[in-house]
C-alpha cells in the first residue's frame, strides 16, 4: 500500500501571507529600539532594482543611470523598446517625431489613447511612458527629424545611442552617416544605432557600431586552473600530500584538481620531467584509477574524466591574443578606451609571464568543505600576486603615456584581470554597408539565398524583401502593401530582389517571404511590436552597460515561425 | 472594430474571431502577466480572467509596467486589470480580475473547462503543476512559461496532443538532512536554512511543538543519531522559554545567549558529535565579548586566511549571480560585509522589531519574506552569527536576500519577448493548426536569441496526463465514502478495472483477462488514503468530513498499480439533481499502465512513492557550458517570472531534454521551499 513519503529532511510549508511593507526604511520599530537606521540597508531605488542588479551589478546600473536615447519615429515597436529601457532606469529618452497620432497608431500602441487622436505623436508617447519610471526623464521633440538633422547635427551626437523606428530609409542612412563619421573621430564616444523594421509577422534589427568595448561577456566558463602549469605554491601542497596513509574520508575528499596535479608531478619525475602526451592518455588515466582506495571514490572519477587538462597546455586564449594585436592596443595614447590600456598592458605583462593573470574563482567539485578552502586560498593568494604584478606594470605604461597611477579604477582593474577571458572588442559596420549589396550581404546571398537547402534561406529572402521595400519606399514615398493592388507590390518587390541578387528567377521561399512582408504593410502587429520591443531594448542594454557580447549586426525575426536569424552585413 | 482591422487582416477573419470569441486565464499578473495582457488586449482577446494572489512590490516596478508607486500593496489582478481596460474603456473588451489563489476549491474542473486556452504566468512550481493538472483533466490546452534573467520559455501543452508539464521528471527541491541544519552546519546556506527555516519559526512563527517532534522522531526513524535527536528536543522546549519574554528589554540578549551559547556549548559536550571525520567544532559567542569589541573569532574552517572581523568571503563559484556582480561588490550598500557587532546589532535591534509587531498584532503569523525588511534582517543577522560561531564565512545582505529568498533575476526585456511568444503559440492553437505551434526557447546567444523544437507526444508512462479524470457532481455533505465506492467504484467504473473499453495501448488482450475479483482497489484523496478492500473504517463518513471537497480529487487505484487511476474531480452537485451526485451518461475505458515505467512524472499528489523513486537523479559533474549556466541559475524562482529550461541548440532528442529538464531546478519565491 502506498504511504506517504518519509524522510528526515527539513521542509517548509508555504507561509500564510501577510502584509508587506510598504515603500519605506524604516518601518515599524520598537520604541525600545534605540540603534539608529542601519546602514546595510538598501535604499528604495535599489529595492525598486533589486532583480536586475542581479544580472549585471550595480555597475551595469550605474551605465544604465547615465544612459540618454534618442528614438526618432513613434511607433508601437518603438514605444515598446522604450518601455523596457524605462522600467530598469535610463538616464534620459527623447522621442523625435513630427507626426501625428493616427487612428491606427492609436490601435497599436499601448501608450497611447483614443484621446491621443490628431495630437503630437511624441507628445502623447512621453506622457505615458515617463509614468512607468519618475526618475527617467523624458522629452517629446516635435520638429522634423530631416531638418533637425542639418540645422542642428549635435542634437543627434548628444545621446548614448539612437534607435530609428519605421524611419524613412534615406534618413535613417543619413543618420546613420553622422553618427559613423562622429564614432570615428579620435576622442568621441561611439554612439551605436539601431535600425528597427516591421510588417506584420515579420521584422529586422540592424546595428551599427563603430567599435564596442565589452568588458563582461559573462562567458560559460573562465575556469583557466592551469592545471599543467600549477603555479609552486599548488604544486608543493599537492606533493606534500601523503596519499596512501591518509583515513580513507580524507581521501575520497581530496578535490580532483590536486590528484590531477599530484598525479602530473608524479608522471614527470618519472618520465624525465616529460608531461604525459596525448597517446600516453590511457596509461597516465590507469595510474589515477590504481590510486583509489575503494572503487567509489567520485573525487578519483572526477579527475580521470579531467585528465585530458594533463595534456591540453594551457595557452594565452585566441580571442585574447587577437585582441592584443589590434592597432589601437598596440599603440596607445592617453585618450584611450580603458580596456585598451588593460589590453596593452597584458601583452607587455605576457612578454615575461607565459600566461595571464590566473583567476582567483574556483568550479565546484567534489570535495570537502576544508580541503575546497585550502584550494580556493591557494588560488587567491596566486591572483593577489599576479594581480600586484599587473598592477606594476600597468602604472609604467600610464606613465608612458602620461597618465596618473589611479587613471584606471581599481574595480576595472580586478575586473579585468579575473575575467581577461570575458572581454571583447566588436567592430560593427556602417548601415550604408548593411544595406549595399556587397561585400558580406552578397556572400550571404550567394550561400544562403541562392541555395533554398540553406537553413537561412528564408531569413536572408525576408531581409531582401526589407531591403526592397526600402527601394520601394524611396521611389514611391509610401511602403509596399499600403496601396490597393498589393500584387502589383509584390511584383516590384520581386523584380527589385531579381537585380538585387542577379538572380533571373527567384528560387524557393521567396515568394513567400515576399508576400509575407507586403501583407504587413509595414505596420506594427502589437505581439511582433512587443517581442521585437524586447529584443531591441535588451541588445540596448547590453550595448549600454559594456556587457555581454552585443548583436553585430543584423537579425531577422519571424513570428509566423517564431525563428530569429543573425547575420553580419 | 475598425481599431482591430489591421489585426484581422494580418490574422485572417476566422482566427481573428476565435481571438474574439475565445475566452481565455490568465494565471498570474506578474512580470510575464502584464505584458501578456496588455497583449492579449492589443491583438483583441476580448474575454480575459486573470487570477493572481499576490500584492504589488517595489521591487516589482522594474519590469511590472503595469503597476506604479501608489500600487504598492495592492492586488496585482485587480490592478492590472483597471490599467488594461484604461487602455481602451471603450472597446468591449471584459477583463475579469480575481484576487486569490488558482488553487482554492472553487477553481475546479468545471470552472477551467469556462476556458478555451489557459496561459501560466507563473513563478513557482506547484502552481504550475496544479494548472496544468486541471488543464489536462479538463482537455483545455495550455500555454506554459518562464523566465531567469535573459533565458526564457514558451511550452504549449494540450492534452492527448502534446506531452504535458509533468511529463519531463523535475527535480526536487535540495533539501537538507535535519541534524546538518541544527548542530553541525558546514557552509553558509546551512546557517541561512536554519536561521530561515527553524530559528525565525521557533520565535515568530507559529508555536507548534507537535510538528517539530513528529519531524525528529522521523529523523530518527530516518536512522540519525539518537543522542543527537534527543538534545535537538531539548533544545525546541526551551524556546518555548525565550519566546515568553521575547518582549521584555533583555529579551533579545536571552535569545542570544541561549542560542549562540548554551545551545552550542551543549553541542559540545556530546564528544562523540565532534568525532565524525570533516566536523568542525564551534565556539560559544560571548554578548558582552562583542559588546565590548574584544571578541575573537574563531578561524575559518580552512584556517590560513582567517582574521578577526571583515574577514575575506571565500566566494563558491556560481553562488552569486555574475562575476561583475563580485567585481563592484562595494558599491551597494547592502553589498558591504558586515562586522560581529554589526551582525550583533542588527540581530538586536530586528528582534525587537518582530516582537514588537507579534506583540501588536498577536492575530497575524510572522514569516520569512525576502522583502519584509525585518524579517530579513533577523535571518541576515543570525545566519552569519551562526557563521561565525562555526567558522564558516559570512554572507552579505545582497546574497542572504538572494540565498534564503529564492531570487532570480527578472527584467523587463526577457519578459517583454516571452509574453509577445506566448500569444503567437496562443494563435497558434486557436487556429486549430497545431502543427505551427512549437516550443521556443530564448537564450542570450547574441547569434540565435531563439531556438525552438518541435511539440512532444505524451509520456506514455506520465501520472498526470495519461491518467482518467471524471467530473464528479456531488453534495459532500450527503454523500458517504460508503455510496462513493459501492455506487461508483463497484457499479459504474468498468467491470475490473482493466476491462477497458478499447483505448488500451495495445494490451487490449491482456485486459481481458482481468475480471473485477482479480483487481483491487483503494481510494485515496492525494496521498491520503480513504479505503481499501481491508479499510472500511470511513464508510459513513461523509466526503465533506473527510475533506473531500470541491475541488479535491477522489482517486481510485488498483492495489498492483497496473491500470491507470482514475481521479473524481469534486465539482459543485447539480441543483436538479434527485442523487447524492450525478456521473457523466457513460464510465471511461481504463488503460493499463505501460509495463515499465520509464522516468514517471514526479507527482506526489497523484502517484503512489515507489514510482517517484525511479526518477533519475540529476547529474552531478561534468556539465556542459550551457547546463553550467542553467546551474547557476538554479539558485531558484523569482516572485513572478518563473523558472526556464534551457535548449542548448534546439534539439529535439528525448534525451538532451531530458538534461535540460534536470537542471530545470525550480524553487519558490514565496514558498521559501530551499534549493541550492
Ligand atoms: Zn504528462
Amino acid at each position: 500500500m502506498p504511504t506517504r513519503p518519509s524522510d528526515s529532511e527539513v521542509t517548509t510549508t508555504r507561509p500564510t501571507k501577510i502584509p508587506k511593507m510598504e515603500d519605506s526604511i524604516d518601518v515599524v520599530s520598537a520604541s525600545t529600539a534605540t540603534a539608529p537606521i542601519p546602514s546595510y540597508r538598501p535604499d528604495a531605488k535599489e529595492r525598486r532594482y533589486d532583480r536586475q542588479l542581479r544580472l549585471w551589478a550595480s555597475s551595469g546600473q550605474k551605465s544604465l543611470e547615465q544612459a540618454r536615447v534618442l528614438l526618432v519615429g513613434c511607433n508601437a515597436t518603438g514605444c515598446q523598446s522604450l518601455k523596457n529601457l524605462v522600467l530598469p532606469g535610463i538616464s534620459h529618452f527623447t522621442i523625435l517625431t513630427d507626426a501625428k497620432t493616427t487612428a491606427q497608431d492609436v490601435a497599436t500602441n499601448f501608450f497611447l489613447h483614443p484621446e491621443s487622436l490628431g495630437q503630437n505623436v511624441a507628445d502623447e508617447a512621453v506622457k505615458y511612458l515617463k509614468e512607468l519610471n519618475p526618475a527617467v526623464e523624458g522629452v517629446a521633440n516635435v520638429q522634423d527629424p530631416a531638418t533637425l538633422l542639418k540645422s542642428e547635427p549635435d542634437f543627434f551626437t548628444s545621446f548614448t545611442l539612437a534607435l530609428c523606428c519605421d524611419v524613412d530609409p534615406d534618413l535613417e542612412l543619413s543618420i546613420a552617416d553622422l553618427l559613423w563619421q562622429h564614432s570615428s573621430t579620435p576622442g568621441n564616444r561611439d554612439v551605436p544605432l539601431m535600425s528597427i523594421r516591421n510588417s506584420g509577422f515579420i521584422g529586422r534589427i540592424s546595428i551599427q557600431l563603430r567599435e564596442h568595448c565589452v568588458i563582461d561577456t559573462h562567458p560559460d566558463s573562465t575556469h583557466t586552473l592551469r592545471i599543467d602549469q600549477p603555479f609552486p605554491e599548488l604544486e608543493t601542497y599537492a606533493r606534500s600530500l601523503d596519499l596512501d596513509s591518509m583515513d580513507s574520508m580524507e581521501h575520497s575528499h581530496i578535490p580532483y584538481l590536486v590528484l590531477l596535479v599530484r598525479a602530473l608531478c608524479d608522471w614527470r619525475d618519472a618520465h624525465e620531467g616529460q608531461a604525459p602526451s596525448f597517446e600516453f592518455r590511457d596509461e597516465f588515466k590507469e595510474t589515477l584509477r590504481k590510486g583509489k582506495h575503494k572503487y567509489d571514490e567520485e573525487n578519483f572519477d572526477e579527475a580521470i574524466g579531467q585528465a585530458f587538462k594533463c595534456w591540453n597546455t594551457s595557452e594565452i586564449p585566441y580571442e585574447v591574443e587577437s585582441l592584443l594585436s589590434r592597432d589601437n592596443v598596440k599603440n596607445i595614447t592617453a585618450s584611450s578606451h580603458n580596456l585598451h590600456i588593460l589590453l596593452h598592458t597584458l601583452g607587455i605583462y605576457l612578454q615575461s609571464h607565459p600566461l595571464p593573470p590566473i583567476s582567483p574563482s574556483l568550479p565546484d567539485m567534489h570535495s570537502s568543505t576544508e580541503s575546497y578552502i585550502t584550494l580556493q586560498n591557494m588560488y587567491k593568494r596566486q591572483y593577489q600576486s599576479d594581480l600586484a604584478e599587473y598592477k606594476s606594470v600597468l602604472d609604467k605604461v600610464l606613465d608612458s603615456v602620461g597618465l596618473p597611477s589611479g587613471a584606471v579604477p581599481v574595480t576595472e582593474i580586478e575586473s579585468f584581470v579575473k575575467n581577461s577571458g570575458g572581454v571583447d572588442i566588436v567592430n560593427g559596420s556602417p548601415l550604408s554597408a548593411q544595406r549595399d549589396v556587397k561585400g558580406l550581404t552578397r556572400e550571404a546571398i550567394n550561400e544562403h539565398f541562392a541555395d533554398p537547402e540553406s537553413e537561412n534561406h528564408l531569413a536572408i529572402a525576408e531581409h531582401l524583401a526589407i531591403l526592397a521595400a526600402e527601394r520601394y519606399r524611396t521611389k514611391h514615398s509610401i511602403w509596399p502593401g499600403t496601396t490597393s493592388d498589393t500584387t502589383a507590390d509584390c511584383q516590384i518587390l520581386e523584380e527589385s530582389i531579381k537585380e538585387m541578387s542577379g538572380l533571373t528567377a527567384l528560387p524557393g521561399m521567396a515568394k513567400e517571404a515576399i508576400v509575407e512582408v507586403v501583407r504587413g504593410g509595414f505596420s506594427s502587429l502589437p505581439t511582433t511590436a512587443a517581442f521585437i520591443g524586447g529584443l531591441v531594448a535588451q541588445e540596448a542594454i547590453k550595448l549600454v552597460t559594456d556587457q555581454y557580447s552585443p548583436l553585430d549586426n543584423t537579425v531577422i525575426v519571424d513570428l509566423v515561425k517564431s525563428t530569429t536569424t543573425a547575420f553580419k552585413l | 472594430m475598425t481599431r482591430l482591422r489591421q489585426t484581422e487582416a494580418l490574422l485572417g477573419s476566422k482566427v481573428f474571431q476565435k481571438v474574439r470569441d475565445t475566452p481565455v486565464l490568465v494565471v498570474g499578473a506578474g512580470g510575464i502577466g502584464c505584458e501578456l495582457l496588455k497583449n492579449l488586449v492589443l491583438v483583441g482577446f476580448s474575454n480575459i480572467e486573470i487570477i493572481d494572489l499576490d500584492i504589488i512590490d517595489l521591487s516589482n516596478l522594474n519590469r511590472q509596467f503595469l503597476f506604479r508607486k501608489p500600487d504598492i500593496s495592492k492586488s496585482k489582478a485587480i490592478t492590472a486589470a483597471a490599467a488594461a481596460r484604461h487602455f481602451n474603456p471603450s472597446s468591449g473588451i471584459k477583463i475579469h480580475p480575481r484576487h486569490g489563489n488558482v488553487k482554492e476549491g472553487q477553481n475546479d474542473i468545471e470552472w477551467i473547462k469556462g476556458f478555451g486556452l489557459v496561459m501560466n504566468a507563473l513563478d513557482n512550481m506547484d502552481a504550475r503543476r496544479h494548472v496544468n493538472k486541471l488543464c489536462q483533466a479538463a482537455g483545455v490546452p495550455l500555454i506554459e512559461s518562464g523566465t531567469a534573467g535573459y533565458l526564457g520559455q514558451v511550452t504549449p501543452f494540450w492534452r492527448d496532443r502534446t506531452e504535458c508539464f509533468d511529463c519531463v521528471t523535475k527535480p526536487t527541491p535540495k533539501t537538507f538532512p535535519v541534524c546538518t541544519i541544527r548542530a553541525t552546519p558546514s557552509e553558509p546556506i546551512h546557517c541561512i536554512v536554519w536561521a530561515k527555516s527553524y530559528l525565525f519559526g521557533k520565535l515568530f512563527g507559529e508555536d507548534d511543538e507537535a510538528l517539530d517532534t513528529e519531524e525528529l522522531d522521523k529523523a530518527q526513524a530516518a536512522g540519525e543519531n539518537a543522542e543527537e535527536i534527543e538534545q535537538l528536543k531539548h533544545e525546541a522546549a526551551a524556546f518555548r522559554q525565550v519566546r515568553a519574554q521575547l518582549g521584555e528589554e533583555d529579551g533579545p540578549k536571552r535569545v542570544f545567549e541561549k542560542v549562540f551559547h548554551e545551545d552550542i556549548s551543549k553541542l559540545l559536550a556530546m564528544e562523540d558529535m565532534w568525532k565524525v571525520p570533516g566536523r568542525v567544532k564551534p565556539v560559544p559567542l560571548g554578548y558582552d565579548a562583542i559588546v565590548l569589541g574584544d571578541f575573537v573569532a574563531p578561524p575559518l574552517r580552512s584556517g590560513p586566511v582567517a582574521q578577526t572581523n571583515g574577514r575575506p568571503v571565500p566566494e563558491r563559484n556560481g553562488e552569486s549571480s555574475t562575476s561583475a556582480l563580485n567585481a563592484n561588490s562595494k558599491q551597494l550598500k547592502d553589498q558591504r560585509e558586515l562586522t560581529v557587532k554589526e551582525n550583533l546589532d542588527m540581530f538586536i535591534d530586528s528582534c525587537r522589531r518582530l516582537s514588537a509587531r507579534m506583540i501588536s498584532q498577536p492575530d497575524i503569523v510572522l514569516s520569512f519574506d525576502k522583502d519584509d525588511d525585518d524579517t530579513l534582517d533577523f535571518v541576515l543577522a543570525t545566519a552569519n552569527l551562526r557563521a561565525i560561531a562555526y567558522g564558516i564565512p559570512t554572507k552579505t545582505r545582497f546574497q542572504v536576500k538572494e540565498m534564503a529568498g529564492n531570487i532570480i533575476p527578472a527584467i523587463a526585456t526577457t519578459n517583454a519577448i516571452i509574453a509577445g511568444l506566448i500569444v503567437m503559440q496562443a494563435i497558434n492553437l486557436l487556429s486549430s493548426n497545431i502543427d505551427k505551434a512549437t516550443n521556443v526557447f530564448l537564450r542570450s546567444d547574441p547569434a540565435k536569441p531563439l531556438g525552438i523544437y518541435k511539440l512532444q507526444p505524451p509520456n506514455p508512462a506520465c501520472a498526470v496526463c495519461r491518467d482518467i479524470y471524471v467530473p464528479f457532481k456531488v453534495d459532500v455533505s450527503k454523500c458517504t465514502l460508503g455510496t462513493f465506492v459501492d455506487k461508483v467504484v463497484k457499479e459504474w467504473l468498468p467491470k475490473g478495472l482493466g476491462a477497458s473499453n478499447g483505448n488500451a495501448n495495445g494490451h487490449a488482450e491482456e485486459d481481458e483477462e482481468i475480471n473485477t475479483e482479480e483487481v483491487e482497489w483503494s481510494v485515496y484523496e492525494s496521498t491520503r488514503i480513504l479505503a481499501d478492500p481491508d479499510f472500511n473504517d470511513n464508510y459513513e463518513k461523509t466526503l465533506e468530513e473527510l475533506e473531500v471537497v470541491r475541488g479535491k480529487m477522489l482517486t481510485v487505484r488498483d492495489e498492483d498499480d497496473q491500470f491507470r487511476a482514475v481521479h473524481f474531480c469534486i465539482v459543485a452537485p447539480d441543483p436538479n439533481a434527485t442523487n447524492t451526485y450525478t456521473l457523466p451518461p457513460s464510465p471511461p475505458g481504463i488503460p493499463r499502465k505501460p509495463k515499465k515505467a520509464i522516468a514517471p512524472a514526479d507527482d506526489s499528489d497523484s502517484s503512489p512513492p515507489p514510482q517517484a523513486m525511479d526518477a533519475p537523479a540529476a547529474r552531478r559533474t561534468g556539465l556542459t557550458p550551457s547546463e553550467a549556466v542553467s546551474k547557476k541559475r538554479a539558485a531558484g524562482d523569482d516572485d513572478d517570472d518563473g523558472v526556464v529550461t534551457v535548449a542548448s541548440d534546439g534539439q529535439d532528442s528525448r534525451k538532451k531534454r531530458k538534461v535540460d529538464a534536470v537542471v530545470d531546478m525550480t524553487g519558490d519565491d514565496d514558498d521559501i521551499e530551499l534549493i541550492e
